[in-house]
Protein backbone atom coordinates (compact mmCIF):
# COMPACT_ATOMS: atom_id res chain seq x y z
CA UNK A 1 0.00 0.00 0.00
CA UNK A 2 2.95 2.24 1.13
CA UNK A 3 4.49 1.41 -2.60
CA UNK A 4 1.13 2.12 -4.34
CA UNK A 5 1.27 5.62 -2.23
CA UNK A 6 4.53 6.40 -3.61
CA UNK A 7 4.10 5.53 -7.21
CA UNK A 8 0.93 7.91 -7.28
CA UNK A 9 2.85 10.48 -5.57
CA UNK A 10 6.11 10.36 -7.96
CA UNK A 11 3.60 10.46 -11.17
CA UNK A 12 1.58 13.63 -9.60
CA UNK A 13 5.19 14.96 -9.54
CA UNK A 14 5.91 14.15 -12.87
CA UNK A 15 3.01 15.08 -14.77
CA UNK A 16 2.95 18.30 -12.88
CA UNK A 17 6.30 19.38 -13.68
CA UNK A 18 6.73 18.29 -17.37
CA UNK A 19 3.18 20.58 -17.39
CA UNK A 20 4.92 23.41 -15.48
CA UNK A 21 7.89 23.42 -17.82
CA UNK A 22 5.53 23.48 -20.73
CA UNK A 23 3.26 26.35 -19.03
CA UNK A 24 6.71 28.71 -18.35
CA UNK A 25 7.52 28.50 -22.01
CA UNK A 26 6.44 30.04 -25.46
CA UNK A 27 4.33 27.07 -25.89
CA UNK A 28 1.98 27.91 -22.83
CA UNK A 29 -1.21 27.75 -24.86
CA UNK A 30 -0.22 24.05 -24.98
CA UNK A 31 0.06 23.11 -21.65
CA UNK A 32 -2.95 20.67 -20.04
CA UNK A 33 -5.26 22.91 -17.17
CA UNK A 34 -4.53 21.52 -13.69
CA UNK A 35 -7.80 19.18 -13.85
CA UNK A 36 -6.46 17.87 -17.11
CA UNK A 37 -2.81 17.28 -15.52
CA UNK A 38 -4.81 15.34 -12.42
CA UNK A 39 -6.55 13.27 -15.11
CA UNK A 40 -3.44 12.19 -16.50
CA UNK A 41 -1.53 11.57 -13.57
CA UNK A 42 -4.67 9.17 -12.98
CA UNK A 43 -4.21 7.27 -16.19
CA UNK A 44 -0.68 6.77 -16.13
CA UNK A 45 -0.76 5.46 -12.65
CA UNK A 46 -3.71 2.99 -13.51
CA UNK A 47 -1.43 1.93 -16.62
CA UNK A 48 1.52 1.50 -13.81
CA UNK A 49 -0.29 -0.30 -10.72
CA UNK A 50 -1.54 -2.67 -14.02
CA UNK A 51 1.99 -3.35 -14.74
CA UNK A 52 2.40 -3.71 -11.02
CA UNK A 53 -0.30 -6.02 -10.29
CA UNK A 54 1.16 -8.40 -13.60
CA UNK A 55 4.67 -8.48 -12.68
CA UNK A 56 3.73 -9.65 -8.59
CA UNK A 57 0.85 -12.50 -10.50
CA UNK A 58 4.00 -13.51 -12.47
CA UNK A 59 6.00 -13.59 -9.51
CA UNK A 60 3.52 -15.56 -7.53
CA UNK A 61 2.73 -18.41 -10.12
CA UNK A 62 6.14 -18.70 -10.32
CA UNK A 63 6.41 -19.43 -6.75
CA UNK A 64 3.37 -21.98 -6.69
CA UNK B 1 22.23 11.58 -29.26
CA UNK B 2 20.14 10.58 -26.15
CA UNK B 3 16.19 8.94 -27.07
CA UNK B 4 13.69 11.47 -26.44
CA UNK B 5 15.84 13.68 -28.91
CA UNK B 6 16.13 10.49 -31.25
CA UNK B 7 12.78 10.04 -31.30
CA UNK B 8 11.94 13.66 -32.13
CA UNK B 9 14.15 14.10 -35.22
CA UNK B 10 12.81 11.19 -36.27
CA UNK B 11 9.45 12.45 -36.35
CA UNK B 12 10.81 15.90 -37.89
CA UNK B 13 13.19 14.57 -40.26
CA UNK B 14 10.16 12.31 -41.73
CA UNK B 15 7.37 14.75 -41.18
CA UNK B 16 6.97 16.29 -44.75
CA UNK B 17 7.55 13.36 -46.73
CA UNK B 18 5.01 11.68 -44.71
CA UNK B 19 2.68 13.81 -44.90
CA UNK B 20 2.68 14.26 -48.84
CA UNK B 21 2.65 10.69 -49.11
CA UNK B 22 -0.48 10.11 -47.20
CA UNK B 23 -1.79 13.70 -48.83
CA UNK B 24 -0.76 11.38 -52.63
CA UNK B 25 -2.84 8.40 -51.04
CA UNK B 26 -5.91 10.42 -50.07
CA UNK B 27 -5.09 9.69 -46.03
CA UNK B 28 -5.03 12.44 -45.20
CA UNK B 29 -6.36 16.28 -46.97
CA UNK B 30 -3.71 18.98 -48.27
CA UNK B 31 -5.62 21.76 -45.89
CA UNK B 32 -4.25 19.34 -42.90
CA UNK B 33 -0.21 18.90 -44.60
CA UNK B 34 0.78 20.81 -41.20
CA UNK B 35 4.40 20.60 -39.88
CA UNK B 36 3.73 21.23 -35.88
CA UNK B 37 5.99 22.06 -33.40
CA UNK B 38 8.35 19.35 -31.37
CA UNK B 39 9.10 19.51 -28.00
CA UNK B 40 10.94 17.77 -25.71
CA UNK B 41 9.66 19.85 -22.35
CA UNK B 42 13.59 19.40 -21.16
CA UNK B 43 14.96 21.44 -23.44
CA UNK B 44 12.57 24.62 -24.24
CA UNK B 45 13.61 27.91 -22.19
CA UNK B 46 11.65 29.29 -20.13
CA UNK B 47 10.20 32.32 -22.33
CA UNK B 48 7.13 34.03 -20.61
CA UNK B 49 5.10 36.48 -22.90
CA UNK B 50 6.29 35.55 -26.30
CA UNK B 51 3.85 32.83 -28.01
CA UNK B 52 3.81 30.33 -30.78
CA UNK B 53 1.59 31.59 -33.25
CA UNK B 54 -1.49 29.58 -33.01
CA UNK B 55 -2.83 30.27 -36.63
CA UNK B 56 -0.88 27.30 -38.21
CA UNK B 57 0.79 25.27 -35.39
CA UNK B 58 -0.33 22.41 -33.28
CA UNK B 59 2.29 19.98 -31.34
CA UNK B 60 4.04 16.82 -30.64
CA UNK B 61 5.50 16.55 -27.00
CA UNK B 62 7.66 13.66 -26.61
CA UNK B 63 8.44 12.50 -22.72
CA UNK B 64 10.08 9.41 -22.18
CA UNK B 65 8.63 7.16 -19.62
CA UNK B 66 10.46 4.50 -18.74
CA UNK B 67 14.36 2.63 -19.58
CA UNK B 68 15.68 -0.53 -18.97
CA UNK B 69 18.74 -2.57 -19.57
CA UNK B 70 19.09 -6.44 -19.18
CA UNK B 71 22.09 -8.41 -19.90
CA UNK B 72 20.71 -11.25 -21.04
CA UNK B 73 24.52 -13.56 -21.98
CA UNK B 74 26.36 -15.01 -19.08
CA UNK B 75 29.24 -12.55 -19.45
CA UNK B 76 27.71 -9.52 -19.36
CA UNK B 77 29.02 -8.98 -22.82
CA UNK B 78 25.95 -7.11 -24.08
CA UNK B 79 23.55 -4.73 -23.34
CA UNK B 80 19.93 -5.01 -24.02
CA UNK B 81 17.64 -1.56 -23.92
CA UNK B 82 14.03 -0.63 -23.69
CA UNK B 83 12.74 2.59 -23.83
CA UNK B 84 8.85 3.65 -23.05
CA UNK B 85 7.90 7.22 -24.62
CA UNK B 86 5.18 9.06 -24.25
CA UNK B 87 3.71 11.41 -27.61
CA UNK B 88 1.25 13.89 -26.64
CA UNK B 89 -0.02 15.35 -30.18
CA UNK B 90 -1.79 18.26 -29.14
CA UNK B 91 -4.07 20.59 -31.05
CA UNK B 92 -6.05 23.69 -30.96
CA UNK B 93 -9.84 23.73 -30.63
CA UNK B 94 -10.31 27.19 -32.26
CA UNK B 95 -13.86 29.15 -32.57
CA UNK B 96 -13.12 30.39 -35.98
CA UNK B 97 -12.09 27.68 -37.77
CA UNK B 98 -14.47 27.04 -41.13
CA UNK B 99 -15.90 23.76 -39.97
CA UNK B 100 -16.86 22.41 -36.33
CA UNK B 101 -14.82 19.56 -37.37
CA UNK B 102 -11.38 20.94 -38.67
CA UNK B 103 -9.82 20.38 -35.79
CA UNK B 104 -11.15 17.12 -35.12
CA UNK B 105 -9.91 16.23 -38.66
CA UNK B 106 -6.43 18.18 -38.17
CA UNK B 107 -5.40 15.82 -35.07
CA UNK B 108 -6.37 12.57 -36.89
CA UNK B 109 -4.51 13.70 -40.05
CA UNK B 110 -1.58 14.53 -37.39
CA UNK B 111 -1.73 11.28 -35.49
CA UNK B 112 -1.97 9.64 -39.32
CA UNK B 113 1.27 11.20 -40.40
CA UNK B 114 3.47 10.30 -36.90
CA UNK B 115 1.89 6.95 -37.31
CA UNK B 116 2.84 6.32 -40.88
CA UNK B 117 6.86 7.36 -39.69
CA UNK B 118 6.75 4.86 -36.64
CA UNK B 119 5.24 2.40 -38.93
CA UNK B 120 7.73 2.74 -41.81
CA UNK B 121 10.30 3.27 -39.43
CA UNK B 122 9.57 -0.13 -37.32
CA UNK B 123 12.72 -1.77 -38.27
CA UNK B 124 16.70 -0.27 -37.62
CA UNK B 125 15.22 3.35 -37.48
CA UNK B 126 18.12 5.99 -38.32
CA UNK B 127 18.34 9.53 -37.88
CA UNK B 128 21.01 11.41 -40.37
CA UNK B 129 22.62 14.52 -40.46
CA UNK B 130 20.70 17.15 -41.63
CA UNK B 131 18.09 14.75 -42.20
CA UNK B 132 19.28 13.68 -45.28
CA UNK B 133 19.86 9.66 -46.00
CA UNK B 134 22.66 10.12 -47.74
CA UNK B 135 24.74 11.63 -45.01
CA UNK B 136 26.42 9.87 -42.31
CA UNK B 137 24.20 8.46 -39.69
CA UNK B 138 23.77 10.41 -36.15
CA UNK B 139 21.61 7.79 -34.41
CA UNK B 140 19.64 4.32 -34.89
CA UNK B 141 17.89 1.72 -32.62
CA UNK B 142 16.56 -1.97 -33.87
CA UNK B 143 12.61 -1.24 -32.95
CA UNK B 144 10.37 0.97 -33.18
CA UNK B 145 6.77 0.23 -32.35
CA UNK B 146 3.87 2.23 -31.74
CA UNK B 147 1.57 0.23 -28.90
CA UNK B 148 -1.38 2.01 -28.01
CA UNK B 149 -3.49 5.87 -28.03
CA UNK B 150 -6.02 7.16 -26.15
CA UNK B 151 -7.86 10.28 -26.21
CA UNK B 152 -6.14 13.04 -23.96
CA UNK B 153 -8.51 16.03 -24.91
CA UNK B 154 -8.64 19.07 -22.30
CA UNK B 155 -11.77 20.87 -22.55
CA UNK B 156 -11.03 23.96 -20.03
CA UNK B 157 -8.09 24.82 -22.43
CA UNK B 158 -9.98 23.59 -25.67
CA UNK B 159 -7.24 21.30 -26.62
CA UNK B 160 -8.13 18.26 -28.44
CA UNK B 161 -5.13 15.55 -28.20
CA UNK B 162 -3.89 12.04 -29.01
CA UNK B 163 -1.65 10.16 -26.21
CA UNK B 164 0.63 7.57 -28.21
CA UNK B 165 2.94 5.06 -26.42
CA UNK B 166 6.18 4.31 -28.29
CA UNK B 167 8.60 1.71 -27.58
CA UNK B 168 12.06 1.70 -28.91
CA UNK B 169 14.54 -1.12 -28.45
CA UNK B 170 18.06 -1.73 -28.84
CA UNK B 171 19.27 -5.03 -28.67
CA UNK B 172 23.72 -6.16 -28.58
CA UNK B 173 25.05 -3.33 -27.68
CA UNK B 174 28.12 -4.42 -26.72
CA UNK B 175 29.37 -3.18 -23.83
Amino acid sequence: MENATRILQEILEREKERNALLKDSAYAEFALSDESVMEEAQKAYHVRMMEEIKKATKEVLKGG
Amino acid sequence: MDEVTFLIRLLSDNWASAASALVSSGDITSSHNETPNFIDVRSIAPNEGRRVDMDSKSVVIVYEDSGSTEYPTIDYAVRNETFGFTVHIRTMHRRDFSELTFSRDRLQALYRIARYILENNSLQPKVYVGGNSGNAVEGSAQILKLQSRSEANDRNKRLLGYKLTVEMKRMAISV
